[in-house]
């Protein structure tokens, strides 16, 4: 497929930090791996090492997130010279490249994400549900990098072969 | 306030649907001030305990973005059996009952 050459290495570029955070985010859940899941009680401790711990997954499940959605799924877009009307719109399309599986389980990983943000949790079990909950959504978003990967691999995108 | 009725009306309702159907709704922040100009929608929620407070506060958000679209709704929700914090005393005293 021809690719909009002007914005190939904006895609790239993109594409570089999703592999980076994505590689970023396996390490933190290999380090977390016997941590989870968590219990409110777990929080209470004072645990500085285990803090340090959440807290980089943190980020890198929400960097990660942003990387995808904010930048990577545009530029797929712009490669195309699709135009996009709203987020719903790119999700949608997003959806019928397999990019990703479901638009709602893409909608559900962003709120966790801004549940880290945005929130003020009111008891340490909530603080723990939220991270559950990122942990367990954590791979179904390593999946969203490798479905990414293998539509641009039928791009052409990573070997040149659309220019 | 600047909210619609409509919107006023889907936030009752769909807090009493994702939240508790006991749920108490106030809006506080800079909506409430009708010389301001846009800004986010921030709701003070006060419930009877659920059982995953992060979960019912993702399936509202979501919520409100089907019936309105993109919006940006930020939600402090306030289980009661839990001590109250100074963000609740403040946006139940600054803000605006809905329901």
């Amino acid at each position: 497929m021809l690719l909009n050459p002007r914005y190939v290495p904006l895609l790239l570029q993109n594409w570089s930090e999703v592999n980076r955070c994505a590689h970023r985010l396996n390490s933190s859940l290999a380090r977390l791996q016997v941590d989870f899941p968590l219990t409110g009680e777990r929080l209470t401790t004072d645990d500085e090492s285990l803090f340090e711990r959440l807290d980089a997954f943190r980020v890198r499940y929400a960097d990660l997130q942003d990387a995808i959605g904010n930048k990577l799924f545009r530029s797929i877009l712009l490669v195309l010279d699709e135009k996009s009307i709203n987020m719903a719109d790119t999700l949608s399309k997003m959806e019928k490249y397999t990019v990703l599986l479901s638009v709602d389980e893409w909608r559900m990983m962003r709120e966790i994400r801004n549940s880290f943000s945005h929130d003020y949790p009111d008891a340490e079990q909530e603080r723990a549900l939220t991270l559950n909950r990122a942990w367990q959504t954590a791979p179904a978003l390593l999946q969203v990098v490798l479905a990414a990967e293998q539509y641009l691999q039928q791009l052409g995108a990573l070997t040149g072969d659309s220019q | 306030m600047r909210l619609s009725p409509q919107q006023v009306s889907d936030i009752v309702r769909l807090t009493h649907a994702h939240v508790h159907p006991q749920a108490k709704v106030w809006l506080f922040g800079s909506r409430v001030d009708d010389n301001a100009r846009g800004g986010d929608i921030d709701l003070y929620i006060e419930t009877p305990a659920v059982e995953d407070p992060g979960l019912a506060k993702i399936h509202l958000r979501l919520a409100f973005e089907d019936v309105w679209g993109e919006c940006k709704v930020d939600l402090v929700l306030h289980q009661q059996t839990n001590p109250e914090q100074p963000i609740h005393v403040l946006a139940r005293t600054e803000g605006i009952r809905l329901d």
